[in-house]
């Protein structure tokens, strides 16, 4: 069996993991990238940690469909928060946003502190993760073995790609123009807290392969070089996760080859692309000057 | 009050009572009494911070008021989405967003699509007329960060003018564009004056309202005075609204005034 040898092997099920992470977290990360708030991520992946040590604390399960519950839950905990708030009318939504995200990670903390000595909780496992394990914990589905993280990102991955491709028009005009989408009636904050509750979700999906500070660089970092490349917004989304990919696939065959952790060199070489590709713009433009050629009529602002 | 499909005011394109609006601490808007007859060209004139962009979120529902009510032919804004168009401020939006000028204008559709349906062919073509009206064909496939200040505006008019809406809400569509745009601008909103339609404008330019607009608010968080251009146009409704910044205009009466004339004229 061909498919059961696919899922059997170990190299396999990791490159897998890290290209799915790619791809499920690029989705909603091009959105938040191009709303300037980027850095939301940041408080939404680590906001996740308050949502997983309640379940865990509740049901002893640090992965599984339970705890993709969990991240829902946390996530429309966030936003019932973050309304509350704003209605108070003393900070603005993102700034309330941001400040519910920290509080949650915070509590999280303090929860991992009080009960890691009981049980076997590391704070490096939960914020970094490790991808090298993910092929050990499998589920079986139709008779074959699948790791249980391919399967939840499998799972996250269709849910995201659903989302942004149902809700495209919707999500490009409450991103560009929130005021407009609102009198349009297109309730462009219930969009914006679906997205934060789906990166939750995809975050959790991910927790076992990439904890939260790994998920960050792969929701950030592959929109944001593809917003470099081009100026398309259908290609952007395919580009980074074209990139997601390449960063993933590279990234193993160098922590194989150097014998480093795998997570953390996806990530870097996610950054690394950026890099690359910022550079090669730069270079572009240079070249461009020097040869001063006038071959662009636009007017500008 | 008024429930159910119940008409509050249908003969006035606009009607606000005991409109007060808040941000926190700030109140920007106290108890506005403002009924704006339909067809006609408005503009709402105040000093920077008075308000005016306030008011216009409040008709459409992008702030809440915390006392008060608006009504919009008789009707509240929840009825009444798809008869108002509203342009606002050309800064609030980041015009580096990855987006062409066509694909800007055809939003001006979405609620017409209605959810989770795609743009179509007909829809582009739409937006592509409207482009035209504004004279903008030609730039349909451009980035929309390579457009000028009052390409962008008219861009934002186009948009607009899709809608097809019998109430039009602008909020300083002619700050800071060029003087070729501003007369576009300018003709665009008188044709669709002609048309019936009733369109409301956050002007903010004292010494060329006059000759430009015949209805007018003055406001300074208190509505100072409204009606007929040459009802309301007189020193003393001026001072009050503006104060001690009295000395910085006059109404010269003349069309082309220097941009450094201009009262609250902000980019
Ligand atoms: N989002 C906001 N948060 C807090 N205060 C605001 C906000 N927007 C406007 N204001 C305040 O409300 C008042 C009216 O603002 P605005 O309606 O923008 O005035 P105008 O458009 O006439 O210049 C000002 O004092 C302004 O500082
Ligand atoms: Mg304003």
């Amino acid at each position: 069996m061909m498919v059961a040898a696919f899922f059997d092997s170990i190299p396999a099920m990791i490159l897998l993991t890290g290209v799915l992470v790619g791809a499920a977290a690029a989705l909603p990360g091009v959105f938040l990238v191009l709303r300037g708030n980027a850095m939301l991520t940041d408080a939404i992946s680590h906001s996740i940690v308050f949502g997983v040590i309640m379940v865990w604390l509740l049901t002893r399960e640090l992965s599984g469909p339970v705890q993709l519950i969990g991240a829902g839950l946390t996530g429309v905990l966030t936003v019932a928060l973050t309304e509350a708030l704003t209605r108070t009318g003393l900070v603005r939504t993102d700034a309330a946003i941001g400040l519910v995200f920290s509080m949650l990670f915070a509590a999280g903390i303090l929860l991992i502190a009080i009960f890691a000595r009981q049980v076997h909780l590391h704070a490096d496992t939960i914020l970094l993760g490790e991808i090298g394990f993910v092929w050990m914990r499998t589920t079986p589905v139709m008779g074959i073995a699948v790791p249980v993280s391919v399967l939840m990102l499998g799972v996250v991955l269709v849910l995201n790609l659903a989302f942004v491709v149902l809700f495209w028009k919707e999500l490009k005009l409450a991103t560009f123009d929130p005021a407009l989408a609102a009198a349009l009636g297109f309730a462009p904050a219930t969009l914006h807290y679906t997205l934060l509750t789906l990166t939750s979700v995809t975050a959790v999906a991910a927790f076992d392969a990439v904890g939260p500070v790994l998920f960050i660089a792969f929701v950030i970092v592959p929109p944001a070089t593809a917003l470099l490349m081009t100026r398309r917004l259908a290609l952007i989304v395919p580009l980074a996760i074209a990139l997601a990919t390449l960063a993933s696939v590279s990234g193993y065959v160098l922590a194989d080859h150097w014998n480093v952790a795998i997570g953390g060199m996806m990530a870097t070489m996610t950054g690394v692309l950026f890099v690359a590709v910022l550079s090669a713009r730069a270079l572009k433009r240079q070249l461009q000057h020097r040869r001063a050629v006038p071959d662009d009529p636009a007017p500008r602002p | 009050m008024a429930a159910g499909s119940d008409l509050h005011e249908p003969g006035l394109a606009l009607h606000i009572e005991d409109l007060t609006v808040r941000y926190g601490a700030t109140v920007a808007l106290w108890d506005i009494d403002l009924d704006i007859p339909p067809g006609r060209l408005v503009a709402i004139v105040g000093p920077n911070g008075s308000g005016k962009s306030t008011l216009l979120k409040a008709v459409v529902g992008l702030l809440r008021p915390v006392a008060g009510h608006v009504r919009i032919f008789g009707q509240p804004i929840s009825r009444a989405r798809s008869r108002v168009a509203y342009v606002h401020q050309r800064a609030e939006v980041d015009w580096d967003f990855p987006a062409t000028v066509l694909e800007v204008v055809t939003m001006g559709l979405y609620r017409r699509i209605g959810w989770l349906r795609p743009v179509r062919k007909t829809h582009r073509r739409a937006a592509m007329e409207a482009l035209a009206e504004v004279g903008m064909e030609a730039f349909a496939e451009r980035q929309i960060g390579q457009l000028s200040g009052g390409q962008q505006q008219r861009v934002f008019i186009a948009r607009a003018l899709i809608q097809q809406a019998d109430l039009v809400l602008l909020d300083e569509p002619m700050a800071g564009v060029d003087a070729v745009s501003e007369d576009i601008i300018l003709s665009l909103l008188r044709n669709l004056r002609d048309r019936g339609k009733s369109v409301v404008v956050v002007h903010h330019d004292l010494s060329t309202v006059r000759r430009r607009f015949d209805w007018m608010a003055l406001l300074n968080r208190r509505l100072i005075a409204q009606g007929e251009m040459h009802d309301v146009y007189t020193p003393a409704n001026l001072k009050a609204a503006y104060g001690g910044q009295m000395a910085v205009f006059a109404d010269t009466d003349a069309e082309e005034t220097a941009p450094s004339e201009r009262v609250g004229g902000q980019l």
